[in-house]
């Protein structure tokens, strides 16, 4: 049985213009607007999906997306790529308060406007990540962040030094 | 287009009038040709070649000789090539030649047995033209090299002829007539105001506008020079495995640049591994403490009874409906108990939310099956990537050591090959570099006429400008759009049938387990074996993934895959014509490749030597073959020393070639089969 949407009726995410070059770092686009072969994420969906989860891990709360530099991603195509049931478990992880009633259909907006805001937060530290070092490559940027949400197994490598992450892309 | 008969008149080896009907019949249409080297299978395939494009094969000798040296001799300057083929139902005859000195080229058009001229001269070249694309024919056409030099690589070049031969060239041209159309109407947006602005942006987009046919021409250009520098390095790797002095050291070297280009595809699939495995678990790994804290909330309500809430929303309506609650007390309208009833309704569980609620809690599930085995794959990827550093480290330092010894050859012959080797190696890095600048530019003058045109669209919905224009330049955009995502949906699932198709083609030919892979980036088709390396192009399997994805894409082009694809546009179609195809493959291959190429191409012409007709191969093709013959060359003088060749067809022993003729030549002679 094919899969349905969970948001039945189409509505759309918002995610502030200013951190056009985060997605486009992301998505392998380059300056020249051309799409790079070893691009991490395939759409602008899965670059919002990464904020709204760093941003709610990071805890500081929701970031507003201004009305008016803003650009729109709809459910569809959250639906799309398998993505939409983060949509319900991003907000429903920020606000353990409102648990699960923030699923209930007829509170969608709010739930949608709160996803939008964990995003936000979190484009706004992946924004802090890339200028904090510029000329690395995201995959060694993203690894390095990674690593320091995973324990270490034991008898591994250096793999959580620099030296050891650059190893691949060099 | 299928191809009916050739006829050739003194058109290089071939002196006089020569004629041969190709098998044409459904299921039976293979025709088969013999003949020992230099008997004339690659001009034959060339004859053809050079009728329907005015060009041969790369690295045939000269090129420039088209009449017959006995011909020019005798003072006879008529020589052409006729080629009669169906192509939509319709027959028609192309001829190219020369009469008295004149170049001849002509096509009719075959009705009712009458023939009727349809063009001329350059019209010709247009209608073929669009029959076969004459950069698509080498995708029908391999003459005894061009199998071995074909490379599944995924350049540039490669993934343009694919789509090309899939038909979406031609949704790409739509598309680019649709941005002209876009672009002269904005043009008007900016022209039919005095704002200064405005007209600042347009000029600004005139400019590089006027640059850009110039850039695109470059690229055609640098496309055409790595090409010809490829097909010279070919040449410089032959003549030098042909000095005796040098001949096993630089196979070893060629064997060893092989076999780094295979350790460096391997880095790069680690590379696009790790990508894969950073981008699929990133967010998985940010949620995970927090997704697990949910999830063990959600169990502590399921004890309490909590989750689902107990009741449904439908037990709510019925007791307002039926003014009655269950433990018996009266519900009526307006009442203190109607409220509170109501008050339920926000906690009352629906199938939505339940819906809602699983997909959350299988979210949380593949949460834990993304981040769990992270570090373990991501410490494999790196461990692996190390090794292959190592590999391609020591790879290098074997290279130069042989390439050291090359040169302290003392011949001077080897001493100008090495130089030329060197020469052809700066040529082709200086110009790949240039052509990646000129590809860069294209790309940032394209984006940056897209910046202009939307500036351009912002000013001029602000000054009100032209609405009619701007709504038909709002109809232009959304059908660019929807043409983008109808030609990516299409591209997909063409991508995916082939690469299914591929696989079901490898399982026929192969003994071992190797899968091949397709990039939908870049087109690049890799074999990999059962640990996931990389198998290197110019293995025997390597080999036969090369023929494996020449006839599935041909298959699917000709519609015959078993997942059907209502292409945008009609994939191109034409005969596959291989030159010496089994001499590059490893004899166990020989009989399974030829079956299937023979099942997947609606028409095969194969042609081939003594050597690689052995019995398995006659076997397996007699069932689809319709015409078979012999090229048989002639020379002038005794035959002294020299061989009889002779090849077996049918049980029966042949001639293929004969001495003490009137002039050197070939002729055919077909085979009666059985």
């Amino acid at each position: 049985m094919s899969k349905t949407p969970i948001f039945k009726k189409e509505r759309n995410l918002y995610w502030s213009s200013e951190f056009t070059d985060v997605v486009n770092i992301l998505t392998g686009v380059g300056e020249d607007g051309n799409s790079s072969q070893n691009k991490m994420f395939s759409t602008n969906a899965h670059v919002m999906v990464l904020a709204a989860s760093i941003g709610v891990h990071a805890g500081g709360g929701v970031r507003e997306v201004s009305s008016s530099q803003r650009k729109e991603i709809s459910t569809q195509v959250f639906f799309s790529q398998g993505l939409d049931a983060y949509l319900l478990l991003v907000p429903m992880m920020g606000e353990p308060e409102k648990g699960q009633d923030l699923i209930r259909p007829e509170n969608d907006e709010l739930l949608l406007r709160l996803f939008e805001g964990y995003a936000g937060r979190g484009f706004e530290i992946l924004s802090r990540i890339f200028n904090d070092s510029p000329g690395k490559s995201p995959e060694i940027l993203l690894q390095f962040e990674l690593l320091k949400l995973v324990p270490s197994i034991p008898g591994s490598s250096e793999i959580t030094g620099e030296q050891g992450i650059q190893d691949i892309f060099s | 287009m299928l191809l009916k008969r050739l006829d050739i008149e003194n058109f290089r080896l071939f002196y006089g009038p020569h004629t041969i009907d190709f098998a044409t019949e459904k299921g039976m249409s293979v025709t088969v040709f013999h003949g020992e080297n230099g008997a004339g299978k690659t001009t034959l395939l060339n004859a053809i070649h050079w009728c329907l494009t005015n060009k041969f094969t790369p690295g045939v000798n000269k090129p420039d000789v088209i009449i017959n040296d006995d011909a020019t001799l005798e003072g006879n300057t008529e020589c052409f090539v006729e080629l009669w083929f169906e192509h939509d139902g319709i027959d028609y005859r192309l001829k190219r030649g020369f009469e008295n000195g004149i170049s001849i080229l002509n096509l009719l058009k075959i009705e009712h047995g009458n023939t009727k001229p349809i063009a001329e001269g350059k019209n010709v070249d247009r209608i073929i033209q669009k029959i076969v694309p004459k950069e698509l024919v080498k995708w029908f056409f391999f003459d005894g090299e061009a199998i071995a030099a074909f490379s599944l690589s995924g350049s540039k070049n490669f993934k343009a002829d694919l789509r090309e031969t899939l038909g979406f060239l031609y949704v790409d041209k739509l598309q680019a007539d649709l941005e002209a159309c876009l672009s002269k109407k904005q043009r008007l947006v900016s022209l039919g105001t005095n704002d200064k602005e405005l007209r600042k942006l347009q000029e600004s987009i005139d400019k590089i506008e006027h640059v850009m046919p110039l850039l695109l021409e470059n690229k055609s250009n640098h496309e055409q020079a790595i090409a010809q520098i490829e097909i010279q390095q070919r040449e410089n790797d032959r003549n030098l495995a042909n000095q005796p002095q040098v001949s096993e050291l630089t196979k070893r070297r060629s064997g060893l640049e092989r076999a780094k280009k295979t350790l460096e595809d391997n880095k790069d699939a680690i590379k696009k591994n790790t990508i894969y495995l950073l981008s699929h678990s990133a967010s998985a790994l940010y949620v995970s403490k927090e997704a697990k804290n949910l999830e063990k909330t959600f169990q502590v309500k399921e004890v309490e009874g909590k989750l689902p809430a107990p009741y449904s929303n439908q037990l709510v309506a019925d007791i307002l409906k039926s003014e009655l609650c269950v433990c018996g007390r009266p519900v009526k309208h307006g009442t203190k108990e109607e409220d509170c009833i109501n008050k339920l309704l926000e906690f009352a569980n629906t199938t939505e939310i339940n819906a809602r609620l699983n997909e959350v809690r299988l979210l949380i599930r593949n949460i834990e099956n993304l981040t769990d085995p992270f570090l373990q794959k991501l410490e494999a990827y790196r461990k692996k990537s190390s090794e292959i550093d190592r590999s391609i480290a020591e790879t290098v330092a074997d290279i130069d050591e042989v390439t050291q010894a090359i040169n302290a050859a003392d011949t001077d012959e080897v001493h100008r090959l090495e130089q030329e080797r060197n020469e052809l190696r700066q040529k082709y890095s200086q110009t790949f570099s240039e052509q990646r600048m000129n590809e860069q530019t294209i790309s940032s003058n394209k984006r940056i006429i897209l910046d202009l045109r939307n500036k351009i669209d912002s000013v001029a919905k602000k000054l009100g400008v032209n609405k009619k224009l701007q709504s038909d330049i709002s109809k232009i955009e959304k059908l660019i759009d929807y043409l983008n995502r109808k030609a990516n949906e299409k591209e997909e699932q063409v991508l995916r049938v082939l690469e299914v198709e591929l696989n079901n083609s490898l399982k026929k030919y192969l003994t071992k387990n190797f899968i091949a892979k397709i990039d939908p980036e870049s087109y690049k088709v890799s074999l990999l074996n059962d640990a996931g390396g990389n198998v290197g192009e110019s293995t025997g399997e390597g080999q036969v993934l090369k023929f494996a994805f020449i006839s599935t894409l041909i298959a699917i082009a000709s519609k015959k895959s078993s997942e059907k694809i209502d292409f945008l546009v009609d994939p191109t179609v034409a005969p596959l014509v291989l030159d010496a195809p089994l001499s590059t493959l490893d004899t166990e291959y020989g009989s399974s490749v030829a079956t299937t190429l023979a099942k997947n191409v609606e028409q095969l012409v194969l042609m081939g030597n003594a050597k690689s007709w052995d019995g398995k191969v006659e076997e397996s093709l007699s069932q689809f073959m319709g015409k078979e013959y012999l090229i048989v060359s002639r020379a002038r003088g005794p035959q002294g020393n020299k061989p009889n060749k002779k090849i077996v067809i049918n049980q029966k022993t042949y001639e293929m070639n004969e001495y003490e003729a009137k002039r050197n030549d070939s002729y055919i002679q077909e085979i009666r089969l059985r």
